[in-house]
């Protein structure tokens, strides 16, 4: 699904030249589950929004089903991320000013849904994630687990074939993170392509794969389990 | 993204920063009202000089032998206090001599005081054997404005009678005492054809009254030019002859130099170098409407200037606000936004605290040219030319917004979403 071949980023800070990441490459599967780890400043994150394509690598290639979208115009990145990518952030990054509902509608409207589905869709989504009872509650109005239900819903919103997760427990005390653990090892049972950057050893090892990232190279990639085997034990 | 999610969005930011919205829609309709009232005084002004010069009264040169400037309201020379020179409507011939002039005519500013003030210092002297009257029982004088005039005044002014008649040449040549009223003089004094009153002891008839005429000569009284053949020992008629103004029209005002030029050779001859005086009135207004001009044109500055700091200051805050929000410009993206998108939003934004400064804006330029139109005496300003001027206004407010919807969508995702 997702082949990144001797990708570099580098940053210019005026004379010093800053080398978040040098030569990975790696090869992801659809339906694997992926987490990534490493110490802070590693460029887990870094590869993440590469993998996301928020950000453009200074060198290498990067082939989603087989195409290369390494550089793509703004438009077709655009697309990309809307339909094939859902993001979940460490702080839910959720629109203050929008409601649970508005929130989750929101990708489908750069789909083009009309508003009548995306409501739908939007309300199918919370109830998906048990909160129905809050489709009008503002960000404010939520604890921060369910805050992060909702950026999961978002993320579901156009149905994506890969979820990018930072840290989506970072912010939240086990218990709701073990919630939100739970509810995206579902989505990988369903058949989603994860990669999840984590520090956290133990949600680590509950990935069926994981890659370790130092000093921006490639520093292990371990298979925990085939995901095949991780998708029959699902089902 | 729909445009229905943009304005959703942009309205909860609206109201998310309302303070910060409230200044910004200020700022926004002080711009374009100072700026729409500025163009619409600039125009005003233009169309008010335009209309002035175009009056009849600016293709004319005027003679007379006073040098009461006030009271002529031109600009003259002084002349000889002891001339005992009278013009009377004889000199008129003087248009023949003179090429250029079209047509040529009396108007004489005069003051009618009503009433009789006999033995008050006013009008004829007490009678042998009447005691002289107590001035403390004089009465209230009341005045009237206006203009002694020869026939072909009306005819200059395409003045028309509503009520009655206007003079003609014979009724001149009797010396019959006689007036015509202006329409709203007429209004104003309940004034009807036919009747009498008495001017300074002397029994004068109302003969017309005038249509209205657009000129402030709707508020004045007319009454027949000095004759020549008068007796001369007659003392009204030395009184009002005394002040009497020739006019002389020209087709063309380029050629009003060479017409005063062809006058004053003309009464040079006739009464001695510098017996008259010549004036060209158009040569004050000219110089008044490039006075009136520059003044007009610093305001129109001053207002578009207010409307360039108004409107970097707009940007400037919407800029400051793009980098606040950077951080949702990342997530927008990482949802699927385009930086198309995400400028349409920004814009999207503007546009919307645009629309409301407009609406302000508009009610400021128009109270701001009601104000000029009761206390500058413009004609009622012309809604295209206001219309313009606050569309103007406000299309280079919403230019300048578009740096800071440029800003915002241009940040990269990944950098704008670090952004805390």
């Amino acid at each position: 699904m997702i082949e990144l071949k001797n990708i570099e980023k580098r940053y210019d800070l005026g004379e010093v030249q800053v080398k978040a990441l040098e030569d990975v490459s790696l090869h992801i599967e659809r339906g694997e589950y992926v987490a990534v780890m490493g110490p802070s400043g590693s460029g887990k994150s870094t590869l993440l929004n590469i993998l996301g394509i928020l950000d453009i690598p200074t060198d290498g290639q990067y082939f989603l089903e087989g195409y290369d979208i390494t550089r793509l115009p703004d438009r077709e990145q655009a697309r990309i991320r809307n339909k094939h990518f859902g993001f979940i952030f460490q702080s839910f990054n959720l629109f203050s000013e929008l409601s649970a509902l508005e929130n989750v509608m929101l990708p489908m409207s750069y789909a083009g849904m009309s508003s009548a589905k995306r409501r739908e869709r939007a309300v199918q989504l919370l109830d998906e994630v048990g909160l129905s009872h809050r489709l009008h509650h503002l960000p404010t109005m939520l604890s921060g687990g369910e805050q992060q239900r909702v950026a999961i819903a978002r993320a579901l919103a156009n149905q994506p074939s890969l979820i990018l997760a930072d840290e989506p427990t970072g912010n939240l005390p086990s218990d709701k993170g073990e919630e939100i653990l739970t509810i995206i090892e579902e989505l990988n049972r369903r058949g989603v392509t994860i990669v999840m950057v984590t520090h956290n050893d133990e949600q680590g090892l509950r990935a069926h794969r994981r890659i370790n990232i130092m000093d921006g190279r490639l520093d292990g990639d371990e298979r925990l389990v085939s995901s095949r085997a991780a998708a029959r034990s699902g089902a | 993204m729909k445009r229905g999610e943009d304005l959703l969005l942009s309205s909860r930011s609206i109201r998310k920063r309302m303070v910060e919205s409230i200044l910004l829609i200020t700022a926004i309709a002080l711009g374009i009202g100072a700026a729409g009232a500025g163009i619409a005084m600039m125009a005003g002004t233009a169309a008010e000089s335009q209309k002035l010069l175009s009056s009849p009264e600016y293709r004319e040169i005027v003679v007379s032998i006073r040098e009461d400037t006030e009271e002529m309201d031109l600009p003259v020379a002084a002349v000889d206090d002891e001339s005992d020179l009278v013009l009377t409507t004889l000199d008129l011939k003087a248009a023949e001599e003179a090429p250029d002039v079209q047509y040529a005519y009396v108007a004489s500013h005069t003051i009618y005081h009503l009433g009789d003030f006999r033995g008050f210092g006013r009008g004829q002297p007490p009678q042998e054997g009447q005691a002289a009257p107590d001035p403390a029982e004089m009465p209230e004088i009341e005045e009237l404005e206006g203009y002694a005039v020869s026939p072909e005044f009306f005819s200059t002014w395409s003045m028309l009678a509503a009520e009655g008649s206007l003079f003609t040449n014979a009724d001149m040549a009797t010396g019959e005492p006689l007036l015509i009223y202006g329409s709203e003089l007429a209004a104003d004094m309940d004034g009807a054809v036919g009747e009498q009153i008495v001017v300074e002891g002397e029994m004068v008839t109302v003969i017309g009254i005038l249509e209205p005429t657009g000129t402030d000569y709707y508020k004045m009284a007319f009454s027949p030019a000095f004759m020549p053949d008068l007796q001369m020992n007659d003392m009204r008629a030395m009184r009002r002859s005394w002040g009497t103004t020739l006019r002389f029209a020209v087709a063309d005002v380029e050629r009003l130099e060479e017409a005063r030029e062809q006058l004053e050779s003309y009464f040079s001859r006739t009464y001695g170098a510098g017996s008259v005086v010549i004036s060209i009135p158009r040569a004050e207004a000219e110089a008044a409407k490039v006075r009136a001009n520059r003044l007009a044109t610093v305001v129109l500055f001053l207002s578009l200037a207010g409307l360039l700091i108004a409107a970097v200051n707009v940007s400037n805050i919407l800029y400051g606000r793009a980098v606040r929000r950077q951080r949702s410009v990342g997530i927008l993206k990482a949802l699927g936004a385009s930086m198309r998108d995400v400028f349409r939003l920004f814009f999207s934004e503007a546009l919307l605290l645009g629309g409301f400064g407009a609406v302000l804006g508009i009610g400021i330029s128009v109270l701001l040219s009601k104000l000029m139109e009761s206390t500058l005496g413009f004609e009622k300003i012309s809604a295209g030319v206001l219309g313009a001027g606050i569309l103007g206004a406000w299309a280079i407010t919403m230019a300048l917004t578009v740096f800071p919807a440029l800003q915002a969508a241009r940040v990269p995702a990944a950098e704008a979403i670090r952004n805390e």
